[in-house]
């Protein structure tokens, strides 16, 4: 019973594994950072609010999961995809240098969508972990209401917004240095990974409050982010995947939801209601409950945990499809 | 014991014991036994759910056993809860047309005969009802929200307030705290508290319970004569009133030997497939199934709450958590239901459509019980929907009585000459 | 060939015989307590007019509530399907016949036909006997009349008279307590001629009455009555010549192609 998820575990233990420890456990060489050229600043500011700029994965590319730098030395990606996207606005490189990297990026987003959230990535994996911690503990679980839901969605929009919208702000010399330097890389001053992966792999964690020439004030605001988005990631201990609901990194994925290779199908007719799948989603979305009129059910903010359809009581109401084949059934 | 009726203004309970009455009933029951028992090769394992019917034996164990039973009507009080507790749920709907005449001195005339006939047995000091020590009444429609008052003078009654809103953000927050509530009753009326390893407990037997009646129905969809549907009926309704662990290794042993039985290609369909919706038909009542036998026909689909709604379900917790059990104990009575009290009807159709096209039925035989509104309010839609999938449907309006047998025969052969 | 068709109903029992496209004889006499018995008489009769013998007939049909108590039939069918082939076998001037009204004893039928003339739906009345054939005798006999004068009477009237009751013992109740009112027979003949149409006119809604709508049964005898329903039903009424056969009829009929 329950074969999908018994399979997605495996999965979340396999990825997470590869993506924090996979350079040391596989004995990968790391590679030299090549496609673009640092300016002397900024390469003095990541220093210091991010450690050294310098260390290098074996795979100089990222994906659209946490592959968290954080990881360090252990890790097997540069970064994630909101790293990558920061990047891109803030540096501006030749369309030819970042191609291979924003080619793959992109057609994994398209190909798998928001399966990255529910199957690949370590820091939705971990909170899933505190999740089952407190199932074990026999603790009650409290659901977001919706407006609470509502209200997280918007938070997760204005978030994604902020990064890239820093990103490419601090890209005008007109700027402040004083403000440049704290918004360099806002996505990693806001991100609870930033804590939690080198508390796992042992990486030094580094937090300034402040730093010189930087706006104060500007670095004590991204850190209280920093800190309100770290409670929200454990407070998945009591609500299921908390901090998944305003991810940036999930709001960009999310566009690809819908039309991704990935979708999932209901038989209309075969669908008894029964709210199985409604209680069972982790991003507490009902469409696959809800929907009567049209045979696909992908919600926007599914992660593709197949937990529905896992769980689905009436055979083969619901089926995964990968391009039309499918892949699951209930 | 705590009872949902303070009883500020009381009336005595009307006993009237007529052995005459008692005896019609229990020779209604032996006489459909008996009628049952002689269909051609019928399986072996089947008369053990007979006795149920026929016999005193399960109300004397009962007795013996000393546990508390539960009486429940419908479909929407939690089983799982009773069963955590360490108590018995009987399910007290009746289907004799006998105990009619006898409620009527205190009911009026016009409510449903389901209602009636469950209400002769406390006046009659007769039946499952004497072995309870407490009633769950859900407020499933007019006549069940205002059974209580009048039960409330045998016994301890419960209400169990039921939404008449499918809504899922909101209701499973109200229903839930009913749902807790009724546990919190039957904790009392124990003197202790369910625990989480007994609520599953009851739930991974319950949904044992619920995969046997669907791989039953599954072998049915190919050999529905492996059980006549009076069989089925019989050995779903047997499960209102047996020993839990008992009844599922009883159907264990049915559902071996129609595996068996399946394999010599004796038992598929005669005449035309047919499908029954609408109110339930409880043992005895099976005239509309005895006629179309008779008329050689077959019945391989129902989605009555005395038939297949009543095992198809079960409670899937997401996690088994005592609070998470309960949410899917809380939505498993309310969503998948298809009971005409909720304001849709388009989960009860969605069901037709799909148990006819999945067991390829020639024709829906839409049975009404007079007085139960519910039910008919809701054949336009039902009716008018199905023929535009282009599945003939009859309606039989009737009630528990016999008188109108011929009537009901014309009509069913007509329909079975028409779908031809 | 030479078939037959009974049509044992819970008032009368009629008899057709039937060769090939002419119908030889017909017989209709009551069914009264012993319909098997009925049934062979009627039979004999109409075999008798047909001056045929017993043993030339070479398929019997039997149709009507009684259908199964006769047993030197060779087959029974029901009087929806049977009336359905009665009427396509007579046809209509005025183009194929789409829905039949069917006014028996005890009961009121509604038949839709498709284009081939098969049953394609139908609606009868539940167990109650307002509205039929069965309320009209009742009525009748209140008003100390012979059931084949209703119609004669009920053309009369001048004074529209609504019967409310719907159950056949409360219309005879209202109608006793009309006459005491000194009210006219005829008035009181349309009333209840006007409330069983309008019960007819809800079943016949309720299914779509399609044109051309042939209205059968011993009903359909009753001339005022027609006149009625077709006000009622804002149509013009197909009436068989012979609309009380039209059971048996299609019976014989039957019985010609199932041999």
């Amino acid at each position: 019973m329950h074969t999908i998820t018994y399979i997605r575990r495996g999965v979340q233990i396999l990825s997470l594994t590869f993506l924090f420890y996979g350079a040391t456990l596989l004995h990968l060489k790391p590679t030299e950072i090549k496609w673009y050229a640092m300016q002397e600043n900024s390469r003095q500011a990541t220093e210091l609010l991010y450690g050294n700029p310098t260390w290098t994965q074996p795979f100089q590319t990222f994906l659209p999961a946490r592959s968290c730098r954080f990881a360090g030395t252990h890790g097997t990606f540069r970064g994630c995809l909101m790293f990558f996207f920061s990047d891109i606005l803030t540096w501006r490189p030749p369309l030819g240098v970042v191609l291979p990297s924003l080619a793959l990026v992109v057609v994994l987003m398209v190909m798998l969508a928001r399966f990255w959230c529910g199957w690949i990535c370590p820091l939705g994996f971990m909170s899933e972990l505190l999740y089952e911690a407190r199932k074990y503990l026999g603790l009650k679980r409290i659901r977001f209401s919706a407006p609470l839901r509502n209200l997280l969605k918007a938070v997760g929009w204005g978030l994604t917004f902020i990064i890239l919208f820093s990103a490419w702000f601090i890209s005008w010399s007109a700027v402040a240095w004083s403000i440049k330097k704290p918004l360099y890389l806002a996505v990693c001053q806001m991100c609870p990974s930033k804590l939690i992966t080198p508390a796992l792999t042992g990486f030094p964690i580094m937090i300034n409050l402040t730093f010189p020439g930087a706006s104060t004030t500007l670095l004590v605001s991204l850190f209280v982010v920093l800190v309100a988005s770290t409670l929200l990631y454990f407070s998945g201990f009591i609500l299921k995947r908390a901090w998944c609901k305003i991810c940036p990194l999930g709001v960009i994925l999310s566009f690809f939801n819908q039309g991704a290779f990935l979708s999932k199908e209901k038989d209309l007719i075969r669908c008894t209601k029964c709210a199985v799948c409604a209680s069972a989603c982790p991003m507490e979305t009902s469409t696959v409950y809800e929907e009567k009129t049209k045979k696909y059910v992908n919600h926007s903010q599914c992660i593709h945990c197949y937990r529905c359809v896992d769980l689905c009581p009436e055979k083969k109401c619901l089926t995964v499809k990968f391009l039309g084949l499918p892949l699951f059934k209930s | 014991m705590k009872t949902d009726f303070e009883k500020r203004y009381q009336r005595a309970p009307l006993h009237r014991p007529a052995e005459k009455v008692s005896a019609r009933v229990r020779a209604a029951s032996e006489d459909l036994a008996a009628r049952l028992h002689k269909q051609p090769d019928r399986l072996v394992s089947l008369p053990y759910y007979e006795e149920l019917f026929t016999t005193e034996k399960r109300k004397k164990e009962l007795q013996i056993l000393n546990r508390k039973v539960v009486g429940t009507y419908c479909y929407f009080a939690p089983e799982e809860l009773i069963y955590a507790s360490g108590d018995v749920p009987i399910r007290l709907c009746s289907g004799h047309s006998d105990t009619i005449t006898t409620a009527e001195e205190l009911l009026p005339r016009d409510i449903c005969p389901l209602v009636k006939s469950s209400f002769g047995f406390p006046i009659l000091g007769d039946g499952w009802i004497d072995a309870c020590d407490v009633i769950a009444l859900p407020t499933s429609c007019d006549a069940k929200t205002k059974l209580g008052e009048y039960l409330a003078d045998y016994l301890p009654v419960w209400m169990i307030n039921l939404p008449k809103i499918k809504n899922y953000d909101g209701l499973k927050e109200y229903w839930l705290k009913e749902i807790k509530l009724f546990l919190h009753k039957l904790e009392e009326l124990n003197g202790k508290k369910v625990k989480a390893p007994e609520l599953k407990n009851a739930l991974q037997l319950l949904k044992r319970r619920a995969e046997l009646y669907r791989a039953m129905y599954e072998l049915r969809l190919a050999h529905p004569l492996l059980l006549s549907h009076q069989d089925l009926l019989m050995v779903v309704q047997s499960s209102f009133y047996d020993d839990l662990p008992r009844w599922i290794n009883q159907t264990e042993l049915l559902y071996n030997e129609m595996k068996k039985a399946s394999a010599t290609g004796k038992y598929a369909a005669k005449g035309k497939r047919l499908m029954i919706t609408g109110a339930p038909i409880i043992w005895p009542n099976f005239k509309i199934l005895n006629i179309i036998t008779e008329l050689g026909s077959t019945v391989v689909a129902d989605d009555m709450c005395a038939g297949h709604q009543r095992l198809w379900d079960y409670a899937e917790p997401d996690e088994w958590t005592l609070e998470g059990m309960l949410e899917a104990v809380a939505a498993r009575y309310i969503f998948p239901s298809v009971c005409p009290c909720f304001t849709t009807s388009y989960d009860r159709i969605d069901k037709i459509l799909h148990l006819a096209r999945e067991a390829k039925v020639d024709g829906v035989i839409y049975h009404d019980l007079r007085l139960c509104q519910i039910f008919d309010m809701e054949k336009d839609l039902v009716v008018k929907v199905l023929k535009e999938n282009q599945i003939p449907v009859i309606t039989l309006h009737t009630d528990y009585g016999q008188e109108d047998v011929e009537q009901l025969r014309t009509r069913i052969e007509a329909f079975l000459e028409m779908i031809l | 060939m030479i078939t037959a068709g009974i049509d044992i109903g819970s008032v009368a029992t009629k008899a057709v015989i039937l060769s090939g496209h002419f119908i030889l004889a017909t017989e209709v006499m009551p069914s009264g307590s012993q319909p098997k018995l009925t049934a062979e008489r009627a039979l004999a009769k109409s075999l008798q007019t047909a001056k045929m013998e017993r043993n030339q007939l070479e398929y019997l049909v039997s149709t009507g509530y009684g259908r199964r108590v006769v047993d030197f039939g060779d087959k029974n069918i029901t009087e929806i399907s049977a009336c359905a082939q009665g009427i396509r076998f007579l046809k209509a001037p005025m183009g194929q016949i789409m829905t039949v009204i069917d006014l028996g004893g005890q009961d009121i039928k509604v038949i839709s036909l498709d284009e081939r003339g098969e049953v394609r739906d139908f609606v009868m009345n539940d167990k109650c006997a307002a509205g039929t054939g069965r309320f009209m005798e009742v009525i009748a006999r209140a008003l100390e009349l012979r059931l084949e004068e209703l119609g004669t009477y009920s053309k009369l009237s001048k004074k529209r008279i609504d019967i409310n009751a719907t159950c056949t013992v409360f219309a005879e109740s209202e109608v006793v307590s009309l006459l005491a009112q000194d009210v006219g027979k005829e008035d009181i003949i349309a009333g209840i001629h006007r409330s069983i149409a309008e019960r007819i006119a809800t079943m016949g809604k309720k299914i779509g009455l399609k044109e051309v709508v042939a209205f059968t049964g011993g009903g359909a005898k009753n001339k005022g009555f027609c006149q009625i329903l077709e006000e009622e039903l804002g149509l013009t009424l197909h009436i068989p010549k012979i609309p009380q056969f039209v059971n048996a009829l299609g019976a014989a009929v039957a019985a010609k192609a199932k041999k």
